[in-house]
């Protein structure tokens, strides 16, 4: 009873909504099928919004249990409360001034949370320019044949490249449309195949990878 | 010249740092004002929505995020000015948490206004749907469902615009702004396969690979980040900061380029001469 | 500017220089932006999943529309998770969630992702262009060979790993593409915060010029 109620039942629901809303691709236009559709659709985006809540429910008892334990005088309690501090002005203000879309709201999003995240990614680049000295080196053709590609189609995506030398433009496009598109589709045909047949074990119930994290719950 | 070369290669890190710096400032404060050829996909992108019949429908589906949103604003722009000066109408929904945010804040430098078009009559935006492609396919399937208000918490019926609007059947045209690498899979697999509908993308550099892949079968076209802005300001007469990013990145990549060069000569230079030893 | 926008026009270029003060070393400065960035990331998701709850769930609810009572309980099963005893029943609407994304994706992808990339890679050989068309052979080889470069399920040996190590070449030469093209966008990100500390903090903020 408790295997049927925890596992075969979930996985029931699974099959159960993946096979109807295949079949409902593959028929005929029938006002039913697709209203059947459209709602489990439309309630799957509502689950989805209930699962961002908990992740941030994870994330405040991950640090409030830090806070708890270090305290809050030490440095990663510090960080912990000022993570939580943050999260609730966020809401707050949100909440407070009537959602995302207000003036005060674009404010404290503009002008916190966009600059972290732009910089935090765009410092890679000079780990990049760090890196290049010891890294990019031509043991092989093949190595060879990738640097030279990747920095030819590089200097396509500034205006010096085909102010300083024309071809690059015709070169760095005929990279991009030609080699590497070959590459992409095959790797997009792997992919999806990868894809149909981990969820067709899923429906069957035979993927390990669900299952764990199934029973993990 | 090996020692020079074993000497840069313990030198400290941050002088490397310091000298892209200084030269990711230089066009920012002295624009070189290089010219900029336009490219194919940016044509068909921009005659695409040139060609647009009047009344024509046209989705976008906004999914910049705050750390790309500096590189993705000004692609998004001049898409939005090209759109709001033809006589289409225009709906909008986000699938990234971001998007609201990012998309009212880049119709407030568009102002739609300015071109004639009303809120609710030629243009409506929606918010956030969570669930990456199940919510592009609820959408695609049924609005209403999806959605029972809009941003301004107008309920969907009351909107004068999304009267005969409710699925995909009813759009003409979705542009999809992604900044994840797989993110242009949702949108060929539940808009262009079962409706056929036309494709364009916006998205940043480092998924321009990626849309290649399905240029120009199931995306007809799109504008790959700021170069791609520069592009489509200059087809379409429209100012804006494309071309002003697209200037300052010139001289950033030089160091990339020399530390190559400079570390290959090393290699070899060393390879060489273990070889001469024997 | 407004006092208010010149006073955020300073927590951001504050914090914009936190993140860089990582180039000199890890600091305290980089971890309190570190940890102001994930706060945010998380408030601003929370704020907009209560948003869409509202919008989509409740407020049609309480209009009449009784069947969102099934994905309000799911949704509120979902917190389940958290509880060691009843943390099974959370599977329920994470199940439904995967049920839904299979049948969504599984519908479309034999003829969005197989059979439309392989009926384009054909047909633009067969175009007037000579270089076009030789050009759009080499597509159809990589294409070919990077596919058979992922078959694992055979040692590549003999015509599979010729044809593997052809297929390398290709996904180096997509890599490269793939590594430019990350490279122009972290340096735009690097150039669109510098022209904000020059432009907007410096000469508007600092200076007053517009």
């Amino acid at each position: 009873m408790s295997a049927t109620i925890k596992s075969l039942i979930p996985t029931l629901i699974t099959t159960i909504v993946a096979i109807f809303i295949i079949v409902e691709y593959f028929a005929p236009p029938i006002t039913i099928l697709g209203d059947i559709k459209g709602s489990f659709t439309s309630w799957a985006v509502i689950i989805a919004s209930f699962t961002m809540i908990l992740g941030a429910l994870y994330l405040v008892r991950f640090h409030g249990l830090k806070i708890i334990r270090e305290g809050l005088g030490s440095q990663e309690g510090l960080y912990s409360s000022i993570t939580l501090f943050i999260l609730v002005l966020f809401v707050s203000v949100g909440l407070a001034f009537g959602g995302t879309g207000t003036p005060q709201y674009n404010l404290i999003y503009m002008n916190i949370m966009k600059p972290i995240a732009s910089i935090t990614r765009g410092i890679c680049f000079f780990y990049c320019i760090s890196a290049a000295y010891r890294a990019f080196k031509l043991k092989t053709w093949e190595a060879g044949g990738m640097l030279v590609a990747g920095v030819l189609y590089s200097l396509r995506q500034i205006p010096i490249g085909p102010a300083v030398w024309a071809p690059i433009e015709h070169i760095g496009d005929w990279i991009l449309t030609y080699p590497n598109v070959g590459a992409t589709r095959g790797g997009i045909v792997a992919t999806a195949f990868g894809s149909i047949i981990i969820a067709l074990r899923t429906l069957y119930n035979k993927e390990l990878s669900v299952k764990m994290i199934a029973e993990a719950g | 010249m090996s020692e020079f070369l074993s000497k840069l290669d313990r030198i400290d890190r941050r002088w490397l740092y310091a000298f892209t710096i200084i030269l990711v400032i230089i066009p920012i404060v002295s624009p070189l004002g290089l010219p900029v050829k336009v490219s194919k996909p940016t044509r068909d992108f921009h005659s695409i929505i040139k060609d647009l019949p009047e009344g024509s429908v046209v989705v976008y589906e906004e999914g910049s995020i705050s750390g790309q949103y500096d590189v993705t604003r000004a692609a998004c722009v001049a898409t939005l000015k090209l759109i709001f000066s033809q006589p289409v109408k225009f709906v909008a929904f986000c699938d990234s948490a971001d998007g609201p945010v990012l998309l009212k804040a880049m119709l407030s430098i568009v102002n739609p206004e300015s071109y004639g078009k009303e809120y609710g009559k030629d243009y409506v935006i929606f918010d956030f749907a969570p669930g990456g492609e199940t919510a592009t396919a609820s959408f695609a399937t049924d609005m209403r469902k999806t959605f029972s208000t809009d941003h301004y918490r107008t309920p969907i019926d009351e909107i004068p615009l999304m009267s005969e609007i409710n699925s995909a059947e009813d759009v003409d045209l979705i542009i999809q702004v992604f900044v994840g690498c797989y993110n242009c899979d949702w949108v060929v697999r539940q808009w262009v396969v079962p409706y056929k509908t036309t494709y364009l993308g916006i998205t940043s550099e480092c998924c321009t690979p990626m849309i290649a892949a399905y240029y120009p079968a199931s995306c007809k076209a799109y504008l790959p980040g700021t170069i791609g802005a520069t592009e489509m300001e200059i087809l379409g007469k429209i100012p804006g900061e494309g071309a002003t990013v697209s200037d300052a990145k010139n001289l950033g990549l030089i160091p990339m380029i020399l530390f190559i060069i400079l570390g290959n000569i090393a290699y070899f230079s060393e390879r060489f001469g273990k070889e001469e030893e024997k | 500017m407004t006092p208010i926008e010149v006073l955020m026009t300073w927590v951001a270029a504050i914090l914009t220089l936190m993140v860089f003060s990582f180039l000199w070393k890890e600091n305290k400065f980089y971890r309190i932006a570190e940890h102001v960035g994930v706060g945010a990331a998380a408030g601003h998701g929370t704020l907009t999943a209560i948003n869409s709850i509202q919008t989509s769930c409740l407020n049609p609810l309480l209009k009449g529309q009784l069947l969102l009572a099934i994905p309000l309980i799911l949704g509120l099963m979902v917190f389940l998770r958290l509880s060691k005893n009843l943390g099974w029943a959370s599977r329920y609407p994470m199940m439904f969630m995967t049920g839904t994304g299979i049948g969504v994706m599984l519908g479309a992808i034999m003829e969005g992702q197989i059979i439309g990339l392989l009926k384009a890679t054909v047909a633009d050989i067969f175009v007037g262009n000579a270089f076009l068309a030789v050009s759009a052979l080499i597509v159809l080889v990589g294409f070919v060979t990077t596919l058979s470069y992922f078959v694992f399920t055979k040692e590549h040996k003999g015509g599979l790993g010729t044809s593997a190590r052809i297929g390398r070449v290709f996904i180096m030469a997509s890599f490269s593409c793939n590594w430019s093209a990350e490279m122009i966008y972290y340096l735009g990100l690097i150039v669109s915060a510098f022209m904000f500390l020059i432009n907007v903090w410096i000469k508007q903020a600092m200076l007053g010029i517009v």
